[in-house]
């Protein structure tokens, strides 16, 4: 990208925020991102992201289930049975360990997963757009490019008028925006 | 995440988000109190008695407990079950508040999930340490091996018990950390310190606050708490199945489960209370947090478990009657409510059925010193509960002639202390080091919850 320019708007309150993503999408700008320190919720469904999180997790427990049952199967039952008072080497004791075990993957891939799709790892140098925003501001991130200059100013006033405190222009990479 | 409107004020003193980030990193940031060095080196005393007696153990052997033939399990299984107890409160706090969509827990939870991680190590020392040969612990973990491939028996209890303490720690870990990590990145933009700056960004794994990341974030935390609330009644379930299966007189009973389950997250939260009001009574400014109104909530739930652990109590009585078994009768009726460890029996139903029923009182509730001894006594009484299952089934049993008493070796004793210092270490560090409160998650309460608003 040759122009990676950022206008930043900078609110002190979820509720505003909310008002002014509403705002700016029916005006017919494109919002980039929304940066909170607290999960909005209603920005999320106001932006449209939607997650597969949960039905990944669910098929990664369905996967978990049948290998922990293969594998105990093959273990207990074909390759060494051990003959305990002659009871039935299938047992219900399996239901015991794939329930906990099915925990154990699940929780580990969803970990997993989370760090993949987001694209988090322990050490990765976080490019914050504002360091405040993890703090105690947020922040309506909307790209310049392809916004003539006449559309910038308007952005920019639309920012103000719906209650940011601040409209910053930034410029360069930054995670997630 | 949070719609309904439950609870009144839940943080005192008109916050901004700029005073909760202030106020819950300022234990990080400022110099701890002489009280934290003085705990410090009682605590690492203690830890280091406990490494002593680990090193006993293992260079000479399990002759240095107080076990004998008859009385295999002791002192180790007691402390086991207890601390496994204590770290349900975590979990139990976490997770199930969680899902039944309790605000109040977000001044408590990560404090009390530490509290679980914590337990969980002190816990899981004393297994590792009863096998004896500690070097050959990987035995119980099922590999191809030289012996024929001959796997682990997955019809015992013990194994289950393997497999449900380690997940238990994972999960509650994994837990823990991702609530976590909107906290450290809050930090690492906030210190001055260099080398903070690149622990706290190492830890904070990059995290910047999108809007994609927070719903990617709540469903990970929801579905890891989802998962991890099962385990909070399956852990201890297991945990009593490692008695229940025997044949022992008092311990071959189908009530242990759910006995189990509730007394862990009885002393769990008895455990809760007992740090949040240290934690009180050390950071004056997390009581604008953790308010009167979370110490009478979570004492108005132990009033309920305790008579849930009264009935249990009573439950296990008649049927020992009701069974006709004259062993039952026997170990009840001769070897508990009278007999050699009366104190424990007895200690046992004064702290646990009795004295909570303290709390019915609101004066009781809001005296913090009343409730700060109360909670002792409730960890007590469930330890007592612990030796009064294991010690009084297994000094006397179906054979007369093997009967034996049981008394903890000093080395044991020192085991015992040691576990509770490496807890110690363990919270004292967590106090220093880590946000002893949700920042984000109060963050998100504060509007719906403080004061006029």
């Amino acid at each position: 990208m040759n122009n990676n320019k950022k206008l930043v708007g900078i609110y002190n309150d979820e509720d505003l925020v909310l008002s002014a993503v509403k705002r700016v999408k029916a005006k017919g700008y494109k919002i980039k991102e929304v940066f909170s320190p607290i999960p909005l919720m209603e920005v999320v469904e106001e932006l449209g992201y939607k997650t597969r999180i949960p039905f990944m997790e669910f098929v990664f427990g369905v996967s978990s289930v049948t290998l922990l049952w293969a594998a105990l199967y093959y273990t207990f039952v074909m390759d060494y049975p051990l003959d305990i008072g002659g009871k039935p080497s299938h047992t219900l004791s399996f239901v015991v360990i794939i329930f906990v075990m099915t925990i154990n993957l699940t929780s580990v891939t969803s970990l997993l997963l989370f760090f993949v799709r987001q694209k988090l790892a322990p050490g990765k140098q976080a490019k914050i757009i504002d360091p405040r925003v993890v703090d105690d501001k947020f922040a309506i991130v909307i790209d310049e490019a392809g916004l003539s200059s006449e559309q910038i100013e308007n952005v920019s006033a639309l920012l103000t008028e719906t209650g940011a405190e601040e409209v910053n222009k930034r410029e360069g990479e930054f995670d997630d925006c | 995440m949070y719609k309904t409107k439950v609870r009144g004020i839940l943080i005192n003193g008109n916050k901004t988000f700029r005073d909760v980030t202030n106020d819950i990193f300022a234990p990080m940031e400022n110099r701890q109190g002489l009280w934290w060095y003085a705990a410090m080196v009682v605590s690492s005393a203690a830890a280091a008695l406990g490494l002593w007696a680990m090193y006993m153990t293992i260079g000479t052997g399990i002759g240095t407990w107080g076990l004998n033939n008859t009385v295999a399990w002791g002192w180790a299984i007691i402390n086991f079950v207890w601390w496994i107890g204590i770290g349900h409160a975590g979990t139990a706090f976490s997770i199930f508040l969680l899902i039944l969509r309790q605000k109040w827990r977000t001044s408590i939870n990560r404090a009390a999930e530490a509290m679980t991680i914590f337990a969980v190590i002190a816990a899981g020392i004393f297994p590792v340490l009863h096998m004896g040969r500690v070097w050959d612990a990987f035995f119980i973990l099922p590999y191809p091996n030289m012996r024929g491939t001959l796997w682990v028996n997955y019809n015992s209890p013990l194994f289950w018990d393997v497999v449900a303490i380690s997940t238990y720690l994972l999960a509650s870990a994994t837990f823990w950390y991702i609530g976590m990590i909107p906290d450290f990145a809050a930090f690492r933009e906030r210190t001055k310190s260099k080398l903070k700056k690149a622990i706290y960004g190492f830890l904070s794994v990059g995290w910047v606050g999108s809007a994609r990341s927070w719903l990617r974030f709540e469903a990970v935390s929801l579905v890891l708490g989802g998962l991890a609330a099962p385990l909070v009644i399956s852990v201890h379930s297991i945990v009593s199945m490692d008695f229940a299966t025997s044949v022992e007189p008092g311990w071959h009973t189908t009530l242990f489960p759910p006995y189990f389950v509730v007394g862990a997250i009885f002393s769990g939260f008895a455990m809760v209370l007992t740090l949040m009001l240290t934690i009180r009574k050390f950071y004056p400014t997390t009581r604008d947090y953790v308010t009167d109104t979370h110490m009478s909530a979570v004492a108005r739930v132990l009033i309920f478990i305790s008579l849930i652990m009264g009935t249990a109590y009573a439950t296990e009585i008649f049927i020992a009657w009701y069974s006709g078994s004259e062993y039952e009768m026997f170990t009840f009726f001769s070897n508990r409510i009278t007999g050699d460890y009366i104190w424990a029996f007895w200690g046992m139903v004064t702290c646990n059925a009795i004295i909570p029923q303290l709390f019915w009182f609101k004066k009781i509730r809001e005296n913090m010193t009343a409730v700060f001894i109360i909670s002792l006594l409730i960890n007590l009484g469930m330890w007592f509960e612990r030796f009064t299952i294991v010690v009084t089934s297994l000094t006397k049993d179906y054979l007369p002639a093997n009967w034996a008493p049981y008394t903890p070796s000093f080395v044991e004793v020192s085991l015992y202390v040691g576990t509770m210092g490496i807890f110690l270490v363990g919270v004292l560090l967590f106090f220093r080091y880590v946000p002893m409160i949700a920042v984000s998650e109060v963050k998100g309460v504060l509007k719906a919850t403080s004061d006029d608003k």
